[in-house]
């Protein structure tokens, strides 16, 4: 970890510096050439061309490997995936820095990502929309370019935003049209909106629009602007046909293809980490249900474990939890978990740092005019906790109590249940009894400060980035709409934190990574035991064993059988055999030292040479010879 | 102009042709013949080379055997662009097999374009509509119908090589044509146990024996074929291993949940081909696409969790229900309820993905044998075998050496057994399919302008009110497309002069004095987007308060519907729903 922390400082300090001769003190964010010249400039690494943005960019991958006794085209390896979020420039930053990390580090703190196994970067997936954070008028840009007619008027990207009080950034208006009025200011934070609550006297005064002109003048602003295709909603599972930004079909867009493309033509890819707006790493994931065709909306039952091991170890290294986590339908990392079935993780890499430990997690409404290009959907975990009417105990931990209960025979199942009413005290008790978390549902309504995710965003920009994440209210006399107020946040405050942390960030997930790396797979054939029958009649017994972390397969992959099997293949004549099968597949096979054994009945002469053959799409293929002898004990 | 034109071609065609039925075709072209990729491919392209003025052909895209597709757009220039009119897509043989479905598509090119000029019914349809004709979907699977050894059911799919048995190789293990007759016939063993025996009225087949008698002394090992990789199973791995017919977008489902998806929706160069064609032709409006066995008309859904809105379940079922009185023998069917539950197919892609009314006709039935409305007997359909084919469908069975087996019985039903419409059959089958294609068509939206008002209101105020009415069963914009925001909705447009100016504008239920304007609250009362078109058989009635004086213009624009254009004088009038022959060629509305 030191090496990695004082390799990495030395590698950026060298940047800086260079940066400092053209008068940028600090580091700056790369534009997508910047960062595609930087990929080209990689020693001792390969790089190929995967696809092209809308515009043209090349889609590139990095491979990195060291020499070892495993010859590279027999590992398997493992994806890191940035940049599919065109806001996520944080992301493409880490994933590019990791290979200078790596590859600047000794090599033994490496080996079993880069000498045992290979990695595959691709630091850009969507180019073109990171781009826009170098416009001269910055504002977030999550799509891609695929013109699309968001308002459904017919016309494709007529309406964007502009930057009308020239300070660089499309932020919002407060318009004050009392006949539209929607919103008014947080009497507790005048800077931000709340919705007005009839019970307190409140009444809306304005309305909130982004930034910008009508340009196709039908009375809404910048309803239609650049793009596109969230290309997270644009995969395979759980896509939603027809939704807002999901595109035309499944892969209909260049870079989401390419992407699929890349990672289905190499098979040997068996661990995937994403950089961008999803999490699945900084709180357990669960098993949430099924698709309307049976798949799984999210972990099947039996990978929740695994998920939450990895979850942990991740918490640990990152010291990153509790991130919101976006639903993940249509996006990269659920395909990759549910139908290209290996173990598939996503991080947003950074969250807003803790500020507010006094204040009560109570979500409260907040900005409601976001932009197309915002994540959706986003859903605070507090927000899912349920009243019960016991006390402030929460429905969800009552649920829990009573099927503990159940499957403990305290009481029936059934109907049981709802004729019990325990008081506040007794809940308490059986909770602590059983071993159950008690989850209470907070109560916000005694708070006298605005506590929404708005203001500790506010908070954080105030306390630790000396304001500069959001602009201040300032009357603008606005072209169409004559006096309004133009401010809000700054694009990207919210999505990346200052560049000095990027070099910490990438340092913890090269530990990371090389984490994910020591748990692949390590599957082996035992030496085969050989015991003579009867003449010419031979009984030959291998096993394939399992020495890594990881099962071969995970439990959503046996299920669907897309993680291909070990074939374990008897290369002698069929007609010898006299039982058993000469093609054995192994679907999955658990870590630490799992085995599974096959037995072959067989004819041949005494030290006639018999190879068996264990092959793996990701794993490569291995070839044992032996005679037929008798072996002595166990040899596995 | 245009009309002139027009006239001028219908009078070329006319004197050419001045023949009785049936009609002369420049291209000679048979009916009880089943033609191969190659043939099919010369077929079209000598009626494009016949019929320039109607017709034109281009490759949209190479199958994994670097097959072209091909594409016939049939289109009478004179009368508008293919673009620019209403459009159907009709399609077969997506399934390789399935052979007739290309013929039928080839059938109806070739007789819309020898009856153009001719048959005034052809000659409307054709000016009024174009049409997509892509006969053969999968070039490669037809092909190996054709020239390898197959079956009636292979090959289904394409050729793109897949590892069925899961060992590491790829199409390793086929059958194969042990007698070399083209047919992928089946193997029988003299077996002490077996359970089967010669049938003792038909030696031609076995039966099996009861579970209380002796063995039978026969067992039945499978298709014709080798254990090609010498791994103890028999065919396990032949070409492909995927159904085309899965690999569309629409509820598409992984392979452990639908067989035969493949990766990822279009990730076959054939399905993508014709995807990206249509979201490129928002003008089509209709599909049909042709499949072989059953006599069936198929409409979605096709999974029970899916909904349709029920006015495009009305559409479909009342065009599916004309189906069946013209195709004998064929009964309208919905997927997932008569059928089978299919996930990612073509017809869910057409209508759940871009909006399009589509069917799936299952070609030849059994039925047909006798012209009786019941599946034959096995006995019935043997004598039909024998004493209407000539006994030419079945291979009888001989011995054959087998590398494993040793001495074995090769033989029963040849490829073209079933599935496939007998050859002296096919036309008539073609044409009735064709026609129901054309009824299709036919119903695809056509709008027109219906009446028109005019009322001073004021001091150069005017109330101006326009119809739009279309007369087919088929909307301008399907309750699909227009719930999902499916392509661009209907726009229309009141173009105002420099001196006058559109106040409000919106819809009206009549003419009547009590009726008020239903006001669209809009930013842009001179353009009203009309999100669900004009309805099945409906017109609506839009209304423009306009200020000033002269003139203004109005253009209805649908995606699906066609454009139209009227010039209305700021003046007192009422002119009524122009009442024409109704298949006249549309004309520039004045």
């Amino acid at each position: 970890m030191i090496t990695i922390c004082l390799l990495a400082t030395a590698l950026f300090a060298f940047q800086d510096s260079e940066k400092q001769i053209s008068q940028k003190p600090k580091r700056q964010w790369r534009t997508p050439i910047e960062i595609a010249n930087q990929v080209r400039s990689f020693d001792s690494v390969t790089t190929t061309t995967i696809g092209f943005s809308k515009n043209g960019m090349p889609i590139q991958c990095i491979e990195v490997a060291r020499e070892s006794k495993t010859p590279i085209e027999n590992r398997a390896a493992i994806l890191v995936v940035a940049g599919i979020d065109g806001h996520h420039l944080l992301g493409t930053e880490v994933a590019t820095d990791l290979v200078a990390v790596l590859l600047a580090l000794p090599a033994e703190e490496t080996a079993p990502l880069l000498e045992e196994h290979k990695l595959y970067v691709i630091p850009q997936v969507n180019p073109d929309a990171a781009a826009f954070y170098f416009n001269p008028v910055q504002h977030e840009q999550l799509r891609n370019l695929t013109p699309s007619d968001n308002d459904h008027d017919g016309e494709k990207d007529e309406d964007g935003g502009e930057d009308l009080n020239g300070d660089g950034f499309i932020t919002m208006m407060r318009v004050p049209d009392l006949e539209k009025a929607t919103h008014l200011a947080d009497p507790d934070e005048p800077r931000l909106q709340i919705k007005p609550d009839p019970l307190k006297n409140q009444a809306a005064s304005f309305v909130v629009y982004t930034e910008g002109i009508d340009d196709d003048g039908d009375g809404k602003y910048n309803e239609d602007g650049r793009g596109g295709v969230d290309l997270n909603k644009n995969f395979m599972h759980g896509y939603k046909e027809h939704g807002d930004g999901a595109g035309h079909w499944q892969l209909s867009e260049s870079e989401s293809k390419a992407l699929a493309d890349f990672v289905l033509t190499h098979q040997e890819i068996a661990a995937i980490v994403v950089y961008g707006q999803h999490d699945t790493l900084s709180k357990p994931l669960t098993e949430n249900g099924k698709n309307n065709s049976g798949a799984p909306k999210k972990l099947a039952e039996d990978d929740v474990e695994l998920y939450k091991i990895i979850s942990e170890k991740f918490v640990e290294l990152t010291e990153l939890k509790d991130v919101n986590q976006p639903n993940w339908d249509g996006s990269f990392v659920a395909w990759s978990y549910a139908q290209f079935g290996v173990p598939s993780f996503s991080t947003p890499l950074w969250s807003r740092p803790k500020v507010e430990d006094t204040i009560e997690e109570t979500k409260t409404e907040g900005d409601e005019s976001k932009d197309n290009n915002e994540p959706s959907e986003v859903v605070s975990q507090d927000e899912e906790l349920t009243p019960s009417g016991v006390g402030d105990i929460s429905q969800e931990t009552m649920d829990e109590l009573f099927e503990a209960a159940i499957a403990a025979g305290y009481i029936d199942g059934g109907e049981a249940k709802d004729e019990m009413t325990p008081s506040l005290e007794e809940t308490e008790m059986y909770c602590k009894m059983m071993g159950i978390e008690i989850k209470r549902v907070k109560n916000g309504k005694d708070k006298n400060k605005s506590t929404s995710e708005d203001a500790k965003w506010l908070e954080y920009s105030d306390t630790q980035r000396e304001a500069k994440g959001f602009i201040e209210w300032v009357p603008f006399e606005h072209p169409q709409l004559g006096a309004v107020e133009i401010g809000g946040w700054v694009p990207y405050f919210k999505t990346l934190p200052p560049t000095e942390a990027i070099v910490g960030i990438t340092e913890k997930q090269t530990t990371f990574v090389i984490d994910i790396a020591s748990r692949l797979p390590k599957v082996r054939l035992s030496s085969p035991r050989i015991e003579k029958l009867s003449n010419g009649l031979w009984e030959v017994q291998v096993a394939v064993i399992n020495d890594g972390w990881f099962p071969t397969g995970t439990a959503i992959a046996k299920k669907n059988k897309r993680a291909r099997p070990f074939v374990v293949r008897l290369d002698i004549p069929n007609d010898t055999i006299v039982s058993g099968q000469k093609v054995n597949r192994v679907w999955s096979l658990n870590g630490g030292g799992t085995r599974t054994w096959f037995k072959w009945i067989l004819q041949g002469k005494p030290n006639q040479n018999i190879a068996i053959t264990l092959f793996s799409e990701k794993f490569g293929s291995k070839t044992i010879s032996v005679p037929l002898k008798e072996t002595k004990g166990s040899t596995a | 102009m245009k009309r002139f034109l027009a006239t001028l071609c219908l009078c070329f065609f006319a004197s050419t042709s001045f023949a009785q039925a049936p009609y002369p075709s420049k291209v000679d072209l048979r009916f009880d013949h089943w033609y191969d990729y190659a043939e099919m491919t010369q077929a079209m392209h000598n009626l494009v080379d016949a019929y320039p003025e109607l017709l034109s052909i281009e490759s949209i895209g190479k199958s994994v055997g670097e097959r072209d597709i091909w594409l016939v757009t049939l289109n009478n220039p004179v009368t508008g662009s293919d673009r620019d009119k209403t459009a159907m897509f009709i399609d077969g043989n997506i399934h390789g097999n399935e052979i007739q479905a290309a013929e039928t598509v080839l059938y109806s090119i070739w007789y819309l374009c020898k009856s153009y000029g001719v048959i005034d019914r052809i000659t409307e349809l054709v000016d009024e509509r174009s049409f997509y004709f892509v006969p053969m979907e999968n070039p490669d699977g037809r092909e190996v119908w054709f020239h390898q050894p197959a079956n009636p059911h292979f090959l289904r799919g394409g050729i793109r090589p897949v590892d069925n048995d899961h060992d590491g190789l790829l199409d390793e293990d086929g059958p194969d044509d042990l007698d070399g007759d083209g047919h992928i016939t089946s193997m029988w063993i003299k077996d002490e146990l077996g359970r089967y025996e010669i049938d003792e009225d038909d030696p031609r087949f076995f039966t099996r024996v009861d579970a209380d008698d002796p063995p039978g002394g026969w067992s039945r090992l499978g298709e014709e074929g080798i254990d090609n990789d010498d791994d103890g199973r028999v065919n396990e791995d032949g070409i492909g291993g995927y159904d085309p017919n899965r690999n569309w977008p629409a509820d598409w489902q992984p392979e452990w949940i639908q067989y035969g998806a493949t990766d990822y929706p279009f990730s076959l160069p054939e399905t993508r081909a014709i995807g990206e064609f249509l979201l490129d032709h928002p003008n089509v409006a209709a599909c049909q696409s042709y499949h072989n066995a059953g006599g069936m008309i198929l409409q979605g859904p096709s999974a029970a969790y899916i909904k349709y809105p029920r006015s495009d379940s009305r559409v479909h079922t009342s065009i599916a229900q004309k189906g069946s009185e013209m195709l004998p023998f064929y009964e309208p069917m919905i997927g997932y309820k008569d059928l089978y539950t299919v996930h990612g197919g073509e017809g869910g892609f057409m209508y759940e993905t871009l909006g399009i009314v589509s069917f799936t006709n299952e070609l030849w039935t059994d039925k047909r044998m006798y012209s009786k409305d019941r599946n034959p007997s096995r006995d019935e359909r043997t004598q039909f075998r024998d004493l209407l084919q000539f006994e030419d469908v079945f291979v009888p069975y001989h011995e054959v050496d087998h590398p494993t087996y040793g001495e074995i019985m090769v033989g029963g039903t040849k490829k073209y057994s079933s599935r496939v419409t007998p050859p002296w059959m096919l036309e008539e089958g073609c044409h009735r399919n064709f026609a129901f294609t054309m009824f299709h068509a036919d119903e695809m939206p056509l709008l027109e302008w219906g009446a028109l008002d005019v009322k001073k209101i004021g001091n150069q105020l005017w109330k101006v009110t326009v119809e739009v009415s279309n007369e087919k069963i088929i909307p301008s914009r399907t309750a699909m497309a227009a719930n999902h925001h499916i392509g661009s909705p209907d726009i229309l447009e009141c173009i105002t002069a420099g001196t006058n100016d559109v106040a409000t504008s919106g819809t009206v239920r009549s003419l009547q004095k009590t009726t008020k304007l239903d006001v669209i609250e809009s930013e842009h009362p001179q353009r009203i987007l009309v999100n669900k078109g004009i309805g099945s058989k409906e017109s609506t009635l839009f209304q423009f308060i306009i200020s000033g004086f002269g003139e203004v213009d109005f253009a209805y624009k649908a995606e699906k519907g066609g454009t139209l254009h009227r010039t209305v004088q700021l003046k007192e009038q009422f002119v009524p729903k122009p009442i024409e022959h109704k298949r006249a060629i549309p004309t520039d509305a004045s």
